[in-house]
């Protein structure tokens, strides 16, 4: 039945069979000629599929479907595996989500950290994002090179394009190749099934000499030359970073480099004294340094404030007031008579409060008690260590508790501790302003632990004070 | 197009097991009833006592939004369904059509919150309080909004489009199973798109009214996007759990199989990653600016507890769900849909609950009040399906789409 | 009901049983192949073709020579100044990037929607996306000033041993641009490897065959390759939708994590999101009308297919005009005194004009969208999408200029100008893009062959989805 059969199927495909194997001679006449395979063109795509299924039935394993696009269906008729490309996704995604965060803690926070307007060095929120960039480009990168590697690609040169007529297979038409490497196949016997499975057409795959299906030379002579001259940038660009230069780069952008502007300590032929740097203009004051408030810079009432009673006596108030009261603008003082003794401040010109006096005690005791001691009997640490060797050149400190130091305004002892006296150096560079007054409030405190008296005393503290003595 | 199998008639559909499945509504229906008229006067002896009373009212208004947002995603998937002429929905839209339609229950819910704000009420709303409001200039200012008359007046409004809209689309829908008019369809697609705009700008005022004003100092304009993406994802994990029982119980064999499953549930797992982008927007944006206006509102949620609760929301909303629902084979697994999907409506629930209750409370609480809201909630939206379901199919057996959800297969 | 136009084809006859066949015509696969690969394969272009070539070729000339004349003057060839420091250059990167996104949505997010009618024009979409977004990557290149030093940009160690700054969106802007390039080009590359393969096997001259077969690969057709393909092309697909979502989100992330008015507002991912894809729909639209006019493929892209894009364009627009209303809306409740002034300011202030013409173009115009006859008629449709684009331009103006013109301290505001290189460079960017274009058109094959093969009714394929 079945030879009939495939005897009807052969003497009806005979025309087309002899238009097919017009050019190439069919193997089925000399079994000797040796083939890779053979190669069946369908017209439709149920017609490849129906015939892949029959083909498998029939004991087939090592057979290909080849379509202008892709047949559903066939993978389960073919019962292919599906590709691991979900997998080399997901190592793409964790691998570039992990190096977007790490490269935000490890780049900001470690190797140079950087500081950005009161953000945290690290933080995983902002790393978000250029994580998730990396981690979709990762997987892209992946799912594309996986795709290009499992589908044997790059791959110009296969021997089914030497076959005329597997140039539809991108157009229209649909074929089967079945390798002869199968343990099934058998010249005659397999194209009789593909005849009878509907295609219209059989050809024979050729054994292709592999030296055949090597590049061109062309080809490598291009991949080996571009190759080379790859290298050289990167070789250039190592050699700049591991040697030393002895000529200044190239400046493409002139202007930029060489700007025509002068430069710190360089000579200016513009200027009659030479130089690039200019002095300050007489009378400049810098930012913040413009002291007005005599009383609580100096500690010294301004003569303005002697005569008008007021506080403030800004220069330009001064003037302004002048000029109103029609009087003449104060004039610089310049005089060969003895330095008089300025106008100490006699009241505190910033409100003293138990802060303030706490605040006195705290830096008394870190700059002055060194000297001073604690008590203010100038008996500090460092007095006692230098009577103790004896130094010609150490002069104890006054007492604090004297008379004189107890007579003194408040305005000349905060005059002592900026300017300093005698052998006591100014400490203006190390005590603000504010805190030396805290520190003469703290002296006031201190005298007046030496000569108070019970009627000082809260009613509430004296009966304990009683007692200690 | 080759044609499907199955062939479908009203009298083979009658004697399906869908009619069935019609029978325990009615059981679920009166049982809903009971449990409902049993909590709501339970709840009514706790609204008597003072500041209990502030609790039952936050309570009330989470789980009432937590109903509400369930009812409109549902409606959103309808009209979008409509719009977009999906063939491989038809078989699940009935059950977003009785969805919608229950609408009607969140906003009975809604009523006694309105007429405790018209009565002056305000340990909910602040800005209710005219002597809070008056030492504010921030909300003296916002005082023509948020005033109890208007936003009485704009509930009613967003109310009415609710539930005409939602009504409207499940009566049609139903209406065209007995009639099978073709034209019904294209009415439907051509009347959904305005319904999108009218849901989208209510529910986005609405969110705006009843959960941002919460703290009336507050604003985000992406709130509203931010509440219709959790309600979406809530809507889906309903829908996806319907799908899931019905495959693995075998009720409907043909009419919904392990693709519409899955396709259901891809829809789940894009809106929740939707709801995670949404949400990252808000908090990336407010913590980089850094502004003390908008910080505050963040950093309650980041101490005396709430952190924790953050944390949660975190991993539990986004990430574990989306690890457990990527694997294809995972969405046709009717089980782990049905877990993942019950978890998802639990992590609304936190979401809603760590948008409302922070200013209620310095730091979480959780208790009966909660619990006996969320009951109440479900079931007078239960009792609302069930009375909309009452009696017709589950299964629009007439639409002219139906034989493709039935043949949909997922390549 | 439906329009009927007398020459063309209507598919867009709503019967809800009856899915309307996606192409019209007797289309088998020959002949698919025929119609498309034949315009990559002719000789001699048409002359259409060559004078639009050395138009926006000129215009691609200008672009490059004022390029080399801003590098080497300095960036104070264009009008940024002090207070409006970011002027056009950034409105034309924000620009170009979102038409971009529309090519990856059809190819990508429609593909996960199973929406078949996308094969006809999603070749056509992405090539807009590669070209669209050179473009705009362009611009930031080249604002830089020093442009030598763009490397910079990148974590690579430098000579001051520096790190680029991981907490800027500018930042992340060059990670998420160059993603989406690569990513964008991966994808079209792939899904172009079967059609190249078909032009390889048609092609006469040598040339061309060492050409498209070294570009395909040796691309056969085999079920394994197209196994592979539909897996890479389902996870590419699956990559870029997120990756289309996050771009134009760390784009508006530029604004929205300051705390200039009118900027820093939530809704700027989604809403920037929305508008990308707004208008590049618009420009798929505009460019898509002529071509299957020109290159006569009508029967490929149909009514319904231009009917299906005019409605995302509608779509999409609402949401732009949602976020519009919300902005404004919440302006006014959040009582910033500084965001009320910023949005008055827009609409009354000296740039009203940009505003007002935002408004009229992206959400008065697709309002006609509403109307079946302007949805089903093509050159309504392209002037309706030129207003569109238009708009966009001009949303990205009113964002980035008059919050910044005009800010917190009046006295520091001031009137940004354009100067002639300002427009002149955007003019030339549209020569640079169409360029492009019209070597895509000439010499690659313009519509996805293999996959428009796939969704034929021969293909015997059981896709009955949703439109």
């Amino acid at each position: 039945m079945q030879r009939e059969r495939r005897q009807t199927t052969q003497i009806k495909n005979a025309d087309t069979m002899s238009i097919a194997t017009a050019k190439q001679p069919t193997a089925l006449a000399d079994p000797e000629i040796k083939l890779d395979g053979l190669l069946a063109e369908f017209v439709s795509a149920s017609d490849v599929v129906a015939a892949a299924k029959a083909i498998r039935q029939a004991g087939y394993r090592k057979l290909e479907v080849y379509s202008p696009h892709p047949i559903h269906g066939i993978d389960e008729v073919l019962k292919a595996k599906r590709p691991p490309l979900p997998y080399a996704a997901i190592v793409g995604a964790v691998v570039g989500l992990t190096s977007g965060i790490w490269m935000a803690w490890w780049m900001n926070a470690i190797d140079y950290p950087l500081i950005i307007s009161g953000k945290p060095m690290f933080s995983f929120l902002p790393s978000l994002p250029v994580a998730f960039e990396l981690a979709i480009l990762l997987a892209a990168f992946a799912v594309f090179g996986g795709t290009i590697a499992m589908g044997g690609l790059p791959r110009p040169a296969n021997r089914l394009f030497r076959i005329p007529a597997f140039a539809r297979a991108t157009n229209d038409r649909f074929f089967i190749a079945v390798e002869a490497s199968d343990d099934v196949f058998d010249a005659e016997q397999t194209e009789a099934l593909l005849r009878r499975e509907g295609s219209v057409r059989v050809d024979t795959i050729p054994i292709v000499d592999v030296r055949e299906s090597r590049l061109p030379r062309p080809f490598v002579l291009t991949a080996i030359v571009l190759s080379v001259l790859a290298l050289i940038p990167p070789v250039l660009i190592a050699k700049a970073r591991s040697t030393t230069s002895t000529v200044p780069r190239i400046s493409f952008i002139s202007d930029m480099d060489h700007q025509p502007k002068f430069k710190a300590q360089t000579t200016n032929p513009l200027f009659a004294d030479g130089r690039s740097m200019r002095p300050q203009v007489a009378g400049t004051i810098a930012l913040g340094d413009l002291r007005e408030d005599s009383a609580l810079y100096r500690g010294i009432r301004s003569d303005f404030e002697e005569a008008t009673g007021s506080a403030n006596g800004s220069i330009s108030q001064q003037i302004l007031a002048a000029i109103q009261s029609g009087g003449e603008p104060p004039a610089a003082e310049v005089s060969d008579a003895q330095p008089k003794t300025p106008n100490w401040v006699t009241e505190f010109p910033i409100s003293v409060d138990e802060t303030l006096i706490r605040r006195g005690k705290e830096r008394y005791e870190i700059f002055c008690a060194s000297c001073h001691g604690i008590g203010g009997d100038g008996d500090g640490l460092v007095t006692l260590r230098a009577l103790e060797l004896e130094q010609g050149t150490w002069v104890k400190p006054t007492s604090l508790h004297a008379e004189p130091i107890q007579n003194q305004p408040v305005g000349q002892l905060y005059n002592t501790i900026a300017n300093g006296v005698r052998k006591m150096p100014g400490y203006a560079s190390q005590i603000p302003v504010k805190d030396r007054w805290a520190i003469v409030s703290y002296l006031r405190a201190l005298q007046k632990t030496r000569t108070a008296t019970a009627e000082d005393v809260p009613s509430d503290v004296l009966p304990n004070m009683r007692e200690l003595n | 197009m080759s044609a499907p199998a199955t062939h479908l008639s009203s009298e083979n559909l009658a004697k399906s097991r869908v009619a069935k499945f019609l029978g325990r509504v009615n059981l679920v229906y009166m049982v809903s009833a009971m449990i409902c008229l049993s909590l709501v006067g339970s709840l009514a002896v706790g609204f008597g006592s003072g500041d209990g009373a502030r609790r039952i009212g936050f309570a009330w208004v989470l789980n009432a939004w937590f109903v509400l947002s369930i009812c409109l995603g549902a409606m959103f998937f309808v009209a979008i369904q409509h719009i977009t002429r999906a063939g491989w929905s038809v078989t699940l839209r009935r059950v977003a059509e009785v969805l919608s339609a229950s609408v009607v229950g969140p906003v009975l819910l809604l009523v006694p919150l309105l007429v405790a704000l018209l009565s002056g009420h305000s340990g909910v709303y602040s800005w209710n309080d005219p002597e809070f409001v008056a030492g504010d200039k921030v909300l003296m200012g916002k005082q023509p909004f948020l005033n109890a008359p208007f936003f009485a007046a704009r509930t009613f409004v967003y109310a009415s489009v609710w539930i005409a809209a939602g009504v409207w689309l499940l009566k049609t829908s139903q209406g065209q199973d007995r009639t099978g008019d073709k034209q019904a369809t294209l009415l439907m697609e051509r009347r959904s798109a305005p319904i999108l705009i009218a849901l989208a700008l209510t529910t986005t005022f609405a969110s705006f009214d009843w959960l941002m004003s919460l703290d009336p100092h507050w604003f985000s304009t992406i709130y509203g996007i931010y509440i219709f993406s959790g309600g979406m994802t809530a809507a889906l994990a309903v829908l996806s759990i319907t799908a899931a029982v019905w495959v693995s119980s075998g009720r409907a064999p043909k009419l919904v199989t392990k693709e519409h499953l899955h396709d259901i549930t891809k829809l789940l797992f894009g809106f929740n990653c939707f709801w995670a982008y949404i949400a990252f927007s808000q908090y990336m944006l407010i913590w980089y600016a850094n502004i003390p206006e908008e910080t505050i509102w963040l950093k309650h949620r980041q101490e005396h507890g709430w952190d924790n609760v953050t944390l949660v929301l975190m991993f539990g909303h986004f990430f574990i769900p989306f690890v457990a629902l990527m694997p294809r084979a995972a969405k046709r697994n009717s089980g782990l849909v049905i877990v993942v999907s019950s978890w998802l409506l639990l992590m609304h629930w936190l979401d809603l609950y760590w948008l409302v209750y922070p200013q209620f409370n310095e730091s979480p609480v959780f208790g009966v009040a909660e619990i006996l809201g969320l009951m109440v909630a479900v079931s007078v939206t239960a009792v609302a399906a069930g009375w909309f379901a009452r009696g017709e199919n589950l299964i629009p057996i007439a639409d002219p789409r139906l034989q493709e959800a039935v043949s949909h297969h997922v390549v | 009901m439906a329009t009927v136009t007398i020459n063309e084809f209507d598919n867009t006859v709503i019967d809800p049983a009856i899915r309307p066949p996606l192409m019209s015509g007797n289309n088998t696969l020959s002949s698919i192949t025929e119609q498309v690969a034949s315009l990559a394969e002719r000789p001699k272009p048409p002359r259409a073709w060559t004078i639009a070539f050395v138009f926006s070729s000129s215009l691609t000339v200008m672009l490059f020579a004022l390029i080399v004349y801003l590098i080497a003057t300095g960036i104070g060839v264009w009008g940024n100044n002090a207070p409006v420091a970011w002027g056009w250059p950034i409105v034309n990167f924000v620009f170009w990037v979102g038409i971009g996104h529309a090519g990856t949505l059809i190819s990508a997010i429609l593909f996960l929607f199973r929406q078949d009618w996308r094969t006809s024009i999603n070749r056509f979409a992405e090539a807009m996306t590669i070209f669209a977004v050179t473009c705009a990557g362009i611009f930031p290149a080249i604002h830089i000033g020093r442009v030598w030093f763009v490397y910079w940009l990148a974590p690579l160690p430098n000579s001051l041993a520096m790190w680029p700054n991981f907490r800027s969106p500018l930042l992340w802007d060059v990670f998420a641009v160059t993603a989406y390039a690569t990513v964008s080009a991966m994808f079209w590359y792939l899904g172009m490897l079967p059609d190249l393969a078909t032009l390889r096997d048609r092609a006469t001259s040598k040339i061309r065959k060492i050409v498209y077969g070294v570009a395909s690969l040796g691309w056969t057709g085999s079920s394994k390759q197209w196994r592979l393909f539909e897996k890479a092309y389902l996870l590419l697909a699956a990559l870029a939708t997120p990756l289309v979502l996050s771009v134009h989100t760390i784009v508006s992330f530029d604004f929205a994590v300051s705390q200039v008015p009118g900027w820093h507002t939530t809704i700027f991912p989604p809403y920037f999101v929305a508008g990308a894809v707004f208008s590049g729909f618009a420009m798929v639209i505009t460019l898509m009308v002529p071509a299957r006019q020109f290159f006569g493929l009508k029967n490929l892209v149909t009514l319904r297919h231009l009917e299906n894009m005019c409605k995302i364009v509608l779509a999409t627009g609402m949401m732009v005009g949602y976020a519009y209303a919300t902005e404004f809306f919440i302006a006014w409740y959040g009582g910033n005194q500084y965001e009320q002034f910023a949005f008055v300011n827009r609409a009354l202030g000296p740039y009203a004009w940009a505003y007002w013409t935002m408004v009229s173009c992206n959400v008065l115009a697709p309002q006609l969208f509403w109307f079946k006859s302007v949805r089903t008629s093509p050159w309504c449709m392209v002037v309706i999408c030129v207003l569109v684009n238009v708009g966009m331009w001009f949303e990205r103006f009113v964002i980035t200029v008059t919050s910044l013109s005009r800010d917190f301290l009046p006295s520091s505001w001031g009137y940004f100008a354009p100067t002639l290189i300002d427009v002149l460079m955007f003019v030339g960017s549209f020569g640079l893009f169409f360029t492009l274009f019209l070597l895509f058109c000439r010499f690659l094959p313009m519509v996805a062959m293999a996959e428009v093969k796939s969704v034929l009714p021969a293909a015997g394929v059981h896709r009955m989805e949703s439109e």
